[in-house]
């Protein structure tokens, strides 16, 4: 196959694949340095996740109120929305801002482990790269582009005339740095997957059903306009009790089973009504 | 990358005997993901994960089939191996919360209450929100009989985590116990919002309302309806149920021009449920329990 | 390999019940099929020396291949039973697909035919 240009063996050597078996290392390197620097979860805020239950616990309510008799269903609105001692009607503490939060020591240590880990070794490299490795044509990429991707991939290179399939390292740099997310993932993704199949069972042990998916500990969640408008909510539901006409329903099922009378072949799971 | 080996489902594919260590590790975790209570499978599976000194398994899994273990000693009353077991945890992991709960429940499981809930108290005060603790609170106290106490942390408990299902089950159950119908029926009324779909809870429901008596039997009757719109098939209790409201319903109320209408679904729905009976027992019973039914059922009709 | 959600504790009828660690399992088997064959793919096409437009379609090719491949070895069972979207098979990782065979038939491209 005939091409325009080639290219040094050299360059193979000591650029192209250096290159991407520096960032498969410094990748791994990464993956193992999050998990050691991660620190142990903070025991829960026992104010938070009861406001949070309140909020689920409404909404609960609000979706299968029809199930539950009358006098059940508006006790437990009262409960919720009475103006004086209704749950949602307290006054709450405002929780700590986001300002406060910046200079809670815990949460700030935290949050910039998590983003050095990730940040630092790309933006690092990618200076290293830039610095050493530039001014010259790297890698003849198998697909055509535009010729307005020239002047991004070709970065240091003033020929005009140039083949946009030819450039330079940095483009390598970000083809390895996008292809090698499926591999990372493929690789340490299974050390991780043994672990899940005990622990998440140990863990599912524990929890007593699902935590709301926003307020996770170590997020204070400022509750007050999710109150108001649970309370809202509540006082728009009408109860209409499904189970009013259950017996009607039974009998008429009944009739239509058959001449014999009786419930023949009916399905196991019934839609219920 | 993970070994391809087929997930276990039923109990049979878990099988009695110790294969290898994969196989070891998948069984204890479908027995603790279906909620079998089976410690001497845990031992076959696990002594020897756990004298091997986990060769062949990651560290989170090790651990974790120590912990299992641990448990399934604390069953079966094996001491030394419980202490093996923890050892070898509180040494990796001192002074976690998880490796406290354990030891804990060392005493628990000795029979030593107290000192089980002072460690348990004593935990909750660095960990408030821990679940795990407060349950085990709840179990303790029951076990020492405090149903009065052991309700009370359930409702604590409760206050705090009020979609565990689990926790109202068990707390509807102490109600009973102690005859407090109301606070029973409220703790069901809970479950039907947390399951609707689910007809045992409806029955259970129904039968309480139908123990409160008075207006409520009416109430009980539609949630047995219901049950059975759920459910059709192999509903006795329902049907039982069903039967036992339309006998007080009809050997209650007076007739007045309304309740004629009343009447005659009650009639109705008397005939269906002894009919439905009467022909699950054909089926399935003994002779002996079918003539206790149809007695049952003259007498009735 | 796969594995269908399972017997769960607490029975709802009427309502999907979704076992969330087995779909979790189900994807990621997914995930490694698409990425191992774009991979492989990938090679091929570097080694092959196939450029521009059919260098796609050789991988869309790959991706059908693959799924058409896990639909066989999956044999008669129903897709709701292992996926939360029937679809799945055919649809998932495409992306991380797309990415890792670009990378590697660039990588085996330029070392076979440029070097």
């Amino acid at each position: 196959m005939q091409h325009e240009l080639v290219l040094d063996p050299a360059i193979r050597d000591w650029v192209f694949l250096p290159l991407i078996v520096i960032m498969f290392l410094v990748g791994i390197l990464r993956h193992n340095a999050t998990s050691l620097l991660r620190s142990d979860p903070k025991p829960g805020d026992k104010e938070q996740v009861k406001q949070s239950m309140a909020l689920m616990r409404s909404r609960r309510l609000r979706a299968n109120a029809r199930y539950i008799p009358e006098e059940a269903y508006h006790a437990r609105r009262h409960y919720f929305s009475h103006p004086t001692t209704g749950v949602f009607s307290q006054k709450l503490e405002a929780p700590p801002n986001a300002l406060a939060m910046m200079s809670d020591p815990d949460v700030m240590q935290n949050m910039m482990k998590g983003n050095m880990a990730t940040m630092v070794p790309q933006v690092a490299m990618m200076g290293v790269v830039n610095q050493f490795f530039s001014g010259f044509v790297l890698v003849k990429i198998p697909f055509p582009l535009t010729p307005s991707f020239k002047s991004m991939l070709q970065r240091g290179i003033p020929l005009a005339s140039l083949d946009v399939t030819y450039v330079t390292s940095l483009s390598w740099y970000f083809i390895v740095m996008f292809g090698m997310q499926g591999l990372f993932r493929l690789v340490l993704g299974g050390s991780e997957e043994d672990e899940s199949a005990l622990m998440m069972s140990a863990g599912m042990g524990m929890m007593p059903g699902m935590m709301p998916g926003g307020a996770m500990p170590g997020q204070p969640v400022d509750n007050k306009k999710n109150f108001e408008q649970e309370r809202e909510n509540l006082s728009l539901v009408e109860h209409k009790w499904a189970l009013a006409e259950a017996e009607d329903v039974l009998l008429a099922g009944v009739k239509l089973a058959g001449a014999s009378g009786a419930r023949r072949g009916a399905p196991a799971k019934a839609k219920s009504s | 990358m993970a070994t391809a080996i087929s997930g276990l489902t039923s109990l049979e594919q878990v099988g009695t005997t110790y294969v290898n260590a994969r196989h070891a590790i998948r069984s204890i975790a479908f027995l603790k993901a279906n909620r079998l209570r089976r410690p001497d499978l845990v031992l076959t599976f696990g002594l020897p994960l756990v004298d091997a000194k986990g060769a062949g398994l990651s560290q989170a899994e090790s651990y974790s089939a120590h912990e299992e273990v641990y448990l399934a000693a604390l069953d079966l009353d094996d001491a030394p191996l419980a202490k093996r077991c923890i050892e070898v945890l509180a040494g990796r992991f001192p002074g976690s919360f998880r490796v406290r709960t354990l030891q804990a429940m060392a005493q628990e499981a000795g029979g030593r209450f107290n000192e089980a809930l002072s460690a348990y108290n004593a935990i909750l005060e660095d960990d408030p929100a821990n679940t795990l603790v407060m349950k085990r609170r709840v179990a303790v106290l029951e076990s020492m009989g405090n149903t009065t106490a052991a309700a009370q942390a359930l409702v604590e408990y409760l206050a705090l985590y009020s979609s565990d299902g689990d926790a109202w089950l068990q707390l509807g159950k102490i109600y009973l116990v102690d005859s407090q119908y109301r606070k029973a029926a409220f703790c069901y009324e809970e479950l039907l919002l947390l399951a609707p779909t689910n007809h045992v809870f409806h029955t259970k429901y129904a039968d309480i309302l139908y123990t409160l008596g008075g207006p409520d039997v009416k109430t009980a009757r539609k949630y047995y309806a219901h049950s059975l719109n759920i459910c059709p098939q192999n509903n006795a209790r329902a049907l039982y149920g069903l039967m036992m409201c339309c006998q007080a319903m009809a050997s209650a109320g007076p007739a007045r021009s309304k309740d004629k209408d009343d009447a005659r679904k009650t009639a109705a729905l008397l005939e269906f449920a002894s009919t439905q009976l009467e022909q699950m027992y054909a089926g399935k019973a003994s002779v002996s329990d079918s003539t206790v039914l149809s007695r049952m059922l003259e007498g009735l009709a | 390999m796969m594995q269908p959600p399972g017997a769960e504790v607490e029975e709802e009828k009427g309502a999907e019940l979704f076992a969330p660690d087995k779909i979790a399992h189900n994807g990621r088997t997914i995930y490694t099929c698409r990425v191992g064959s774009a991979i492989v793919a990938g090679c091929v096409a570097g080694i092959l020396g196939m450029e521009g437009l059919p260098g796609f379609f050789f991988f869309l090719l790959s991706c059908v291949a693959t799924s058409a491949m896990l639909c066989a070895r999956m044999g008669s069972v129903s897709m709701f039973d292992y996926f939360a979207k029937p679809y799945q098979v055919w649809t998932d990782g495409l992306t991380e697909g797309l990415m890792s065979y670009i990378l590697f038939w660039t990588l085996l491209f330029d070392l076979v035919y440029i070097f």
